[in-house]
């Protein structure tokens, strides 16, 4: 009776052991992806509060200060906290209305446009069929975008800058953002970057990179990120033109 | 009149600093404001300011490719920095001045204070290659560290320090070669700095550098014994850590 029943008992150790470890490997990658996810959303969050941009905008409102434009002042002042809170709440959320979005680039790019001396314009376009109200989007994708086009594209150049934000929608469900810059192009600006000796790295592109390939686990799979400089496209214009595909729910 | 230019690539900046100074220091005229290192090599060749404020991030380069440029930096230099941790350790190292965006008109005063007050012969030169050195050399742990009292400056290796004692709000330094180093600066100061250079507070007033320990001793009481002979306390509290 024993010994008949030894390898009924072995098989159903093994079998236990291998539930076990299945669980626990469960359980470890899960915890992996949860740590994961941690992670990007305080990237995401440091992302958008660059240190540089924070302390050159309070600078920008520190000259305003010193200038004895007290309502100027303010004003850079207000739009900051306002930033500053609109980030700290989208921190939080895994999506947000494309309304509160616009709301949110709208004072980073104000903020930008103080600290740059109004050296671009930009403009932001929603689809007529787009209801920014009702469409839910992974918050602040297309700002690390939108800065690498004031940083790299638009700096230094001796035209008037522009960026075009354009909220469309190729399929019913699919939500496409374009961010287009008129600046250099990122192909020259990698050249630039290259030429003072930094090794070219866009914190700001492997971000968002990460961030899409952190949302595609999590089961937003149709997400894509896709650059292109103007110059390969047709030889007389330059700049950047950065898209990102959303599949909407 | 004390002749002053400011390098920086954001105008706000350029501009506030250039304000505050208006106000702060009136003896300081700002003669010129560059916010390219081309540029500002050219304004300060041809102005001969007596302090340069530089900003690190230019639109063509690095600040310190300006300073790179002249073998003989002849004016005072105060580096304004947006904040980034590695930077602000590797000031605190080669004792440079420095000033944060957006910057407090009290550290404004304080550092244009001392720029003035110094000797340009108070070794600027070697503390800026000292900068230089240990920005390129971040994450290494021997590191340039500058140490400056009313003699001089002395620019040492972290390496080349065996020890640290506190002596009241000064910090007494033991070097490789017998000499004594007494900077007006808290041990707690330097505990902070050098920690990340293989330095173990073993005591309130005690700062080694734990290689150029000989041997340590655990009974009748803790002591740590120096390779140049020093014999040291270990606190109660540190003898677990030890």
């Amino acid at each position: 009776m024993f010994i008949s029943s030894t390898p009924q008992v072995t098989l159903l150790v093994i079998h236990s052991v291998v539930f076990a470890i299945a669980i626990i490997y469960l359980i470890t990658s899960r915890k992996r992806l949860k740590e994961r996810i941690l992670r990007y959303e305080q990237q995401v969050l440091l992302s958008q509060m660059n240190p540089h941009f924070v302390f050159n905008s309070l600078t920008a409102i520190q000259s305003y200060i010193f200038r004895n434009e007290p309502h100027t002042a303010s004003k850079y002042l207000a739009s900051f906290a306002k930033l500053t809170r609109l980030i700290l709440e989208n921190s939080r959320c895994e999506l947000c209305s494309l309304e509160r979005e616009i709301a949110t680039l709208k004072l980073y790019l104000d903020l930008q446009k103080l600290r740059f001396e109004g050296r671009f314009d930009y403009t932001i376009t929603v689809a007529e069929q787009i209801d920014p109200d009702a469409t839910l989007i992974p918050p602040m994708l297309a700002q690390p975008l939108i800065e690498n086009a004031i940083e790299h594209g638009l700096s230094g150049i001796n035209w008037a800058g522009k960026i075009e934000i354009r909220y469309t929608l190729t399929k019913p469900k699919q939500l496409v953002i374009e961010v287009e810059d008129n600046g250099i192009g990122i192909e020259k600006s990698r050249e630039v970057q290259e030429s003072k000796g930094k090794q070219y790295r866009s914190l700001a592109t492997e971000i968002t990179k990460e961030r899409i390939k952190n949302l595609k686990k999590l089961g937003n799979s149709g997400i894509k990120l896709n650059i292109t400089d103007k110059s390969t496209l047709s030889g007389s214009t330059s700049g950047t033109i950065a898209q990102i595909v959303i599949p909407l729910k | 009149m004390v002749k002053a230019v400011i390098v920086d690539d954001e105008i706000h900046a350029r501009e506030s600093l250039s304000r505050m100074l208006n106000v702060y220091y009136p003896s300081i005229t700002v003669i010129g404001k560059a916010e390219s290192i081309k540029s500002a090599y050219d304004l300060i060749k041809t102005q001969c300011p007596d302090i340069v404020f530089l900003d690190m991030q230019l639109t063509d380069g690095h600040g310190f490719d300006l300073l790179k440029m002249f073998e003989n930096i002849p004016f005072k230099v105060i580096i304004i920095s947006a904040y980034q941790e590695y930077a602000v350790k590797a000031f605190k190292f080669s004792a440079v001045d420095y000033l944060l965006k957006p910057v407090d008109p009290d550290d404004l005063v304080k550092a244009v204070d001392i720029a003035l007050a110094q000797a340009l012969n108070d070794k600027q030169q070697e503390r800026l290659n000292a900068l230089i050195e240990n920005t390129r050399n971040i994450g290494k742990k021997d590191k340039l560290l500058a140490l400056r009292n009313s003699d001089g400056t002395y620019i040492v290796n972290t390496s080349e320090i065996v020890r640290c004692e506190s002596d009241n709000n000064a910090t007494i330094f033991y070097l490789v070669d017998g000499n004594q180093v007494r900077v007006n600066r808290t041990l707690k100061e330097f505990d902070e700095m050098l920690n990340e250079c293989g330095f173990l507070r073993c005591h309130q007033s005690h700062l080694v550098n734990q290689r150029h320990i000989e041997k340590i001793s655990r009974f009748p009481s803790s002591l740590i014994t120096m390779n140049n002979g020093d014999v040291i306390p270990v606190s109660f509290r540190k003898r677990k850590s030890i």
